[in-house]
């Protein structure tokens, strides 16, 4: 295992509140600087839910650009991450329908799990799940929400997010225990 | 986040996953990409509420022409031939108003900037369509202008102007969801 750095500025609460409040008057520095400081929470998210890199690039621009629009909306009950998870889930669900680009086959996702992850094997079975597993995965396993949030974002009901997460912790247990009895 | 009752505390391969980055850096920066997109969209905002308005105004000027012509011609005819039309009916009534003209130079303007983004195929036969719209009316006030009563021309050159209005509105949907499609792409 390596040690990474922390990529995106760390900012408080306080400063969070202030630069969406100057955000929300059309001040697109504050803006930038949000998506400065969370950025890599929402492309680390739209990367492992799509496991397609063009794809999570798309949707986390999106997620920009619809967070601007939005913004007047963004009360502040939940964390400015939260919010911007919810809008960046729904940009994959949506360029899933759109472009239908439901991808079964294993991604790869490996060189650039080289570039960002302390532990490359499970990544690159992660990006092997099949969509919808790798989703619940990702949400629950990775970015800690429980089944009832997960089964929100996903618009599933929260008996399917489990099933489908006990499905990717089967094939995650799986490939990773033939990789290891591979000597990999 | 998660409750205690979702997850098994002490199952290996959720620590394992828990313990994964969760912050990750795209590739290159997005802003640059992001605040073009964010500035570029008032434009679209600002072509749509012009053509809004010439198409109100539009409408406006029509009804109200058609309301004059209906109580004016109505008394001097049971139909709508020139010969039955009182030659000392001026037309006045055919100066569009200036809010109109401009509204529309203003769409022209724009939509003509917007036609660079067009493939020139497509540009080319956009400006014959318009090109035919405009020689129309030109035809049409000519003949106006020697038979300035005829009801049956103003009816056309109102019928004209719409169809321009509309294939004008046609054109700046079109470059507005070719300039969506290629920011959707990018």
């Amino acid at each position: 295992m390596k040690e990474l750095p922390n990529p995106s500025p760390v900012i408080s609460r306080a400063d969070v509140e202030r630069l969406c409040e100057r955000a929300k008057t059309g001040d697109d520095s504050a803006f930038e600087a949000l998506y400065r400081a969370t950025v890599g929470k929402i492309y680390g998210l739209c990367l492992r839910m799509t496991a397609d890199p063009s794809l999570a690039e798309d949707c986390t621009q999106n997620t920009y650009l619809r967070a601007w629009q939005k913004l007047a909306e963004f009360r502040g009950e939940s964390g400015i991450t939260t919010w911007l998870h919810r809008i960046a889930v729904n940009e994959v669900l949506g360029a899933y329908r759109r472009e239908k680009r439901h991808r079964h086959e294993e991604a790869d996702v490996t060189a650039i799990a080289e570039r960002f992850s302390v532990d490359v094997d499970l990544e690159r079975a992660i990006g092997a799940l099949p969509q919808r597993a790798r989703e619940v995965f990702v949400l629950f396993g990775i970015y800690g929400y429980g089944h009832k949030e997960t089964a929100s974002l996903l618009e599933i009901a929260e008996g399917t997010s489990k099933a489908h997460y006990h499905q990717a912790r089967r094939l995650l247990q799986g490939s990773l225990g033939a990789r290891d009895e591979q000597g990999e | 986040m998660s409750k205690v009752s979702d997850i098994d505390q002490n199952d290996p391969l959720l620590q394992r996953a828990r313990a994964l980055n969760r912050e990750v850096l795209p590739p290159k920066d997005l802003w640059p990409s992001i605040h073009n997109r964010l500035t570029e969209r008032p434009r679209s905002i600002w072509t749509s509420s012009r053509l809004a308005v010439a198409a109100v105004l539009l409408v406006s000027f029509s009804s109200a022409l058609t309301v004059w012509l209906g109580g004016e011609l109505g008394e001097k005819s049971n139909d709508l031939n020139p010969a039955y039309v009182d030659v000392a009916l001026k037309p006045h009534y055919l100066v569009l108003g200036p809010q109109f003209v401009q509204a529309r130079t203003d769409l022209v303007l724009s939509l003509e900037k917007q036609l660079d983004e067009l493939s020139p195929e497509s540009r080319q036969v956009l400006a014959d369509n318009l090109e035919n719209i405009d020689e129309a009316i030109r035809e049409i006030n000519t003949a106006l202008a020697s038979n300035p009563d005829s009801a049956l021309l103003i009816h056309l050159l109102l019928s004209t102007y719409t169809d321009q209005l509309t294939l004008l509105g046609t054109i700046e949907g079109m470059t507005r969801r070719v300039n969506e499609s290629e920011r959707t792409q990018l």
